[in-house]
């Protein structure tokens, strides 16, 4: 039996508290990022999911916990950690005097490998100049140049943040077109931010969802969609009884509707043997399971969505 | 090819499972012809923009299956001679699906024949899709 | 060192338009000149002068711009994440972003100067009288221009990044300048009563202090600004928290250091002095007064010193004065400094048997006050007033009588007893000082209890000798140049209350020095003919000759000192005239008997430890025979000794020696 490889990114009991603020932006997180998985961190605005970002990447110390990244302390080891990840924040923040072309320039001194002709032949796929300065662009080709700097060092991790936040349509099929294309060359680990699930559901493997500062779900996306159902049934006392018995109690059920007709469930601990013997219990009729969406389970959890941002 | 091949991810299916059935539907169809080329992981997840691992994983499934090839070098192409589901077990198949849909029709109180037109109006959109984009 | 190669280059190459503006404005003192005559005498000067001040003040300009926007513009704009991303560790963050705002800085200054100063030819290189050399005016643009990046960085840091911890920097940091300016004000102080150094030296040890100080505040500077980049990266408030606490850590051990500095200064002590430039005795008692230098870098001082008790009071002023009891000393204080206003000198009193010192708030004009003979009552003469005050509780003295006089410095004063006090003449060299009025050359008493005064005696202008009082009144002892010898000098008795002329000590001799000695005698010391010479006299028959002449040998000079056994007188010679520390070892001192003339020999390069009481002291001691301070003598490295004449052994109170 091998060992599991160390995870790329991990987070030990993460605390950050912003002074004068009685209530934590983050409260003890613990989280970890395997190599290879895609990770969606899922939160609404000001859950404190940049907060998280800065902290990962060393930029700013949280209040207690430690975070790192190939196994080593990232506050102490920004410097030569950031050599093997590419970066695209939420907001572009390059100099706006500086053209995409002297960017990259720039860029090539700094990285032990750089490919500057991919950065020209993405920003041409993009149709976003090269030599136009930075300040100038629109807020898509900004992401767009971020994400073709991020990639031209054959980085191990890609760090996204909110990337897609005020894309157009085109822009963000581009934009993940690029993401794609280098996991299937690469695999490359990412770790991607966002407050809308679009584009979540056929990237991630794994999600978490982040909600007042707690990590309230930390699990692989296929897991998750396999043991979150939705059970309908009918109850032959339904009509005699406002309640839902004991027939559930397997399933760990979030949240029950009693309807005329019958019972609709969503359970959060399916399972195909569970549900056999479900259907065979005295009083259960007409029993049927169907799946979840993203989105449907978020809500169930959370009472809210993270898209429909505010 | 890609053409009779779409996936939803807000869908309940795995996105893996969805290419699985797609691919499966379209050889089973004729759409897919038997030595014909798939597209590549990469060239599929980028139209798809779906993770490649994903992709990844239900063509393997369907290696496993025997529906799919992959020849070295050259690429991923539809087997030679892709299996047929058992007599016994696509039945099954049928006969479930065919019980599910009935008790539908007979819950929401449609009538017979109305329940078969639907059916039929069902085949035909899906059989035109998979041959719309054939070769 | 790549990351910080690509963050400088990249600083410098955004702001490439300013190397434009500064090569244009190198053009202008030219063009101004080209108009206004390009030849005439003074164009060449007046060319670097423009360009000089152009240049001075368009690099200051783009230095606090510069300064501000490096690091805490793209902080406060957000875009210092975009360097925290990449693999540039954060001190060459740093160090690229602020080394790239000093270049600039130097290349506009030397971009805009260098055309004018070309076009004058190097002529005008003394500017305003500073020698500036190419290599010191580098060094110069150089301090500066890290000044203004710093400096406009510190205070942007401060004033911009919104956070709380402005709280603390405006109590910090008028309370660190407000500390710095009092230990200042401490060393001035120590600094300024130190007569041991030159001026020259004052000023090289205030301005070592102040150049530390100086840089004290560039390395807080370096290291604030470090810290913050390392600590605080994308975090404005931890940014401005770690600046604050490195600034003002480092800036307040740096003041913590002066106070240091400044304590250890002052708290000197007399057996601290490394060697006696200085010493009087007390006329009674076991007090010194001892002034010198201290060991390197604690300055000098003068101070009062009891040998039998260790006991040291410091004395910031050119010496102390002790009472004839030997009980009481004071001194006069200046008060310098930023605080100090109005009145800057302050009398101090010293209770010697206790040892504590008192200041009595009395202003003193520098000159020397006069004690009663029980040393309760202090005079002294303040500008044109004459002041005697009670200081029985020297913390409260009482004024008991002022009165005003036109003689002012011109004058001497002394008790004759406890209730008079006489003023007289002490004008060196009448005849040639002008401005002198005629209350100059007046012998007047004042009675305290009727507070009346009375002119008792009066001297000429031209015939006005240098006066001592005797210790008991009676008589003065005044020395005169006569005409035509100018290094020769008459020595003579006079009446101490009318001045009338008693009797001539001695004529025609050179460094003539007096005693009062026990049993009415005088002793009188001098150099006739390159040799010492001793006379000795009954003070009434001074006319009539000396009783006694004793020839001391070969010398060029002669210092006479106590009488440590009844009759018997201590005098020391020295074949050198001159005084430097060789001469210090080729004194010899003997001991010379009234009554038979005998001379003993006490020792080498010892020389009496208040040699320069008769030159300065207004009043003789008094005759006393075996007083503590006949014993006591400096040798030939500059120690107090004591000697025990006896046995000739010599005990080391204060000096290090060498």
């Amino acid at each position: 039996m091998s060992a599991t490889p160390s995870p790329v990114v991990s987070a030990g009991r993460l605390l950050v508290k912003y002074g004068g603020n009685p209530k934590p932006t983050l409260e003890e997180i613990s989280f970890s990022v395997p190599r290879g998985s895609v990770y969606a961190l899922l939160g609404r605005n000001g859950a404190g999911k940049s907060s998280l970002v800065r902290c990962l990447l060393g930029q700013q110390k949280p209040t207690s916990g430690g975070c790192f990244l190939f196994g080593e302390d990232v506050w102490k080891r920004r410097a030569s950690l950031m050599a093997k990840i590419g970066v695209v924040p939420e907001d572009p923040d390059a100099p706006p005097s500086m053209t995409a072309r002297q960017l990259s320039a720039f860029c090539a001194k700094l990285y032990p490998t750089w490919d500057a002709p991919s950065v020209e032949a993405r920003l041409a796929r993009f149709g976003v100049p090269a030599g136009t300065p930075y300040g100038s662009l629109s807020k898509g080709q900004r992401a767009l140049v971020s994400l073709a700097l991020a990639l031209a060092s054959s980085p191990e991790l890609l760090v996204l943040d909110d990337p897609t936040l005020g894309l157009d349509a085109v822009a963000r099929r581009a934009f993940f077109e690029e993401l794609v294309g280098e996991l299937a060359d690469r695999g490359t680990t990412v770790l991607l931010t966002s407050h809308d699930l679009a584009g979540v559901e056929s990237m991630a493997t794994r999600v978490g969802f982040l909600k007042d500062g707690r990590l309230v779900l930390d699990e692989d996306l296929e897991t998750l969609k396999g043991r979150f159902r939705r059970l309908r049934y009918a109850n032959e006392q339904t009509e005699e009884r406002a309640e839902y018995g004991q027939e559930l109690a397997a399933f760990d059920a979030v949240r029950v509707k009693v309807r005329g007709w019958g019972v609709e469930a969503i359970v959060s601990n399916y399972g195909d043997e569970s549900f056999a013997r479900f259907t065979a219990l005295e009083g259960v009729m007409d029993a049927e399971s169907s799946s979840l969406s993203l989105e449907e389970i978020f809500i169930a959890i959370a009472g809210e969505t993270p898209g429909r941002n505010a | 090819m890609s053409r009779g091949l779409s996936v939803d991810p807000s869908d309940a299916v795995p996105l893996w499972k969805q290419i699985e059935e797609n691919v499966r539907r379209l050889v089973a169809s004729g759409a897919l012809k038997p030595g014909a080329a798939v597209p590549s992981v990469r060239d599929l997840a980028r139209e798809l923009s779906i993770n490649p691992a994903t992709v990844a994983k239900g063509y393997q499934r369907l290696v496993d299956a025997g529906i799919l090839a992959v020849k070295r070098g050259e690429g991923t192409f539809v087997a030679d001679k892709p299996p047929v589901p058992a007599r016994g077990e696509r039945d099954r198949e049928l006969e479930a699906g065919a019980t599910r849909y009935a008790s539908l029709a007979v819950t929401l109180g449609a009538p017979s024949d109305e329940a078969v037109e639907h059916v039929k109006a069902s085949l035909k959109m899906l059989r035109r899709k998979s041959s719309g984009g054939a070769e | 060192m790549r990351a910080f190669a690509a963050v400088f280059t990249r600083e410098l190459f955004e702001r490439r338009f300013v190397f434009l503006v500064a090569f244009l404005a190198g053009f202008v003192p030219l063009i101004g000149s080209g108009l206004y005559g390009w030849s005439t005498p003074d164009a060449a000067e007046g060319r670097v002068l423009v360009a000089l001040v152009g240049a001075t003040a368009l690099s200051a300009a783009f230095a606090l711009l510069l300064g501000a926007a490096v690091i805490v513009g793209d902080t406060r704009e957000k875009r210092i994440s975009f360097y925290f991303s990449r693999p540039i560790p954060s001190a060459s963050l740093w160090a690229g972003k602020l080394l790239a705002a000093i270049a600039i800085t130097l290349a506009t200054a030397f971009l805009a100067f260098t055309p004018g100063w070309l076009s004058g030819n190097g002529r005008a290189r003394n500017l305003w009288g500073l020698d500036a050399t190419p290599g010191r005016t580098a060094l110069a643009a150089l301090a500066l221009a890290v000044v203004f990046v710093l400096g406009s960085h510190a205070v942007v840091t401060v004033a911009r990044l919104r956070s709380p911890w402005v709280a603390l920097d405006l109590i910090l940091a008028p309370t660190l300048i407000f500390l710095a300016a009092v230990f200042l004000q401490a060393l001035l102080r120590e600094a300024f009563t130190n007569r041991y150094a030159s001026a020259g030296q004052i000023a090289a040890t205030m301005s070592t202090v102040l150049v530390a100080l100086g840089a004290a505040i560039l390395l807080a500077l370096l290291a604030a600004s470090l810290a913050q980049v390392v600590e605080g990266r994308t975090d404005a408030r931890r940014a401005h928290g770690a600046f604050s606490v490195v600034f003002f850590g480092i800036l307040g051990c740096g003041v913590a250091l002066l106070g240091g500095y400044a304590w250890w200064c002052a708290s000197a002590r007399a057996t601290d002095l490394a060697s006696i430039s200085d010493a009087g005795t007390a006329p009674r008692g076991r007090w010194v007064t001892v002034a010198g230098p201290l060991r390197a870098g604690r300055l000098g001082g003068s101070f009062l010193f009891d040998p039998s008790s260790g006991r040291s009071l410091k004395v910031r002023s050119f010496g102390a004065f002790i009472s004839q009891d030997g009980a009481r000393a004071s001194w006069c204080e200046t008060r310098i400094g930023f605080f100090e206003k109005g009145n800057r000198y302050e009398m101090y009193v010293a209770d010697l048997s206790s040892g504590k010192a008192f200041a009595t708030g009395m202003p003193c004009a520098g000159a020397p006050p006069a004690f009663s003979p029980s040393g309760n009552r202090l005079s002294f003469l303040d500008g044109g007033t004459l002041a005697v005050y009670d200081v029985s509780k020297p913390e409260n003295p009482k004024q008991m009588f002022a009165s005003q006089t036109d003689a002012g410095s011109a004058l001497a004063m002394a008790f004759v007893d406890e209730d008079t006090v006489r003023l007289f003449p002490r004008v060196f060299n009448a005849r040639t000082r002008s401005g002198l009025t005629p209350e100059s050359f007046e012998i007047t008493e004042f009675s305290l209890p009727s507070k009346k005064s009375l002119v008792t005696g009066r001297f000429d202008r031209e015939s006005l000798p240098y006066l001592r009082l005797s210790a008991d009144g009676r008589y003065f002892v005044g020395s005169r140049k006569t005409r035509d010898a100018e290094n020769e000098s008459v020595l003579a008795l006079y009446d101490g209350r009318t001045g009338a002329p008693v009797a001539t000590l001695a004529s025609g001799i050179r460094s003539a020095q007096a005693r009062f000695l026990t049993g009415n005698r005088i002793a009188v010391a001098g150099i006739e003919h390159a040799s010492a010479r001793l006379f000795f006299y009954e003070a009434e028959k001074g006319g009539a000759g000396p009783a006694r002449s004793i020839a001391l040998g070969p010398a060029a000079r002669v210092a006479l000192g106590g009488e440590i056994a009844p009759g018997r007188v201590v005098v020391a010679l020295n074949a050198s005239d001159q005084n430097d520390e060789a001469a210090a070892h080729t004194w010899k001192a003997l001991s010379v008997e009234a009554s038979t003339g005998a001379i003993a020999s006490l020792g080498e390069g010892l020389v009496p430890a208040n040699r320069y009481g008769w030159w300065s002291n207004a009043v003789l001691p008094p005759a006393e025979a075996g007083s503590p301070a006949a014993t006591l003598f400096l040798d030939a490295e500059s120690r107090l000794v004591r000697l025990d004449p006896a046995t000739g052994a010599r005990t080391v109170i204060l000096g290090k020696g060498k």
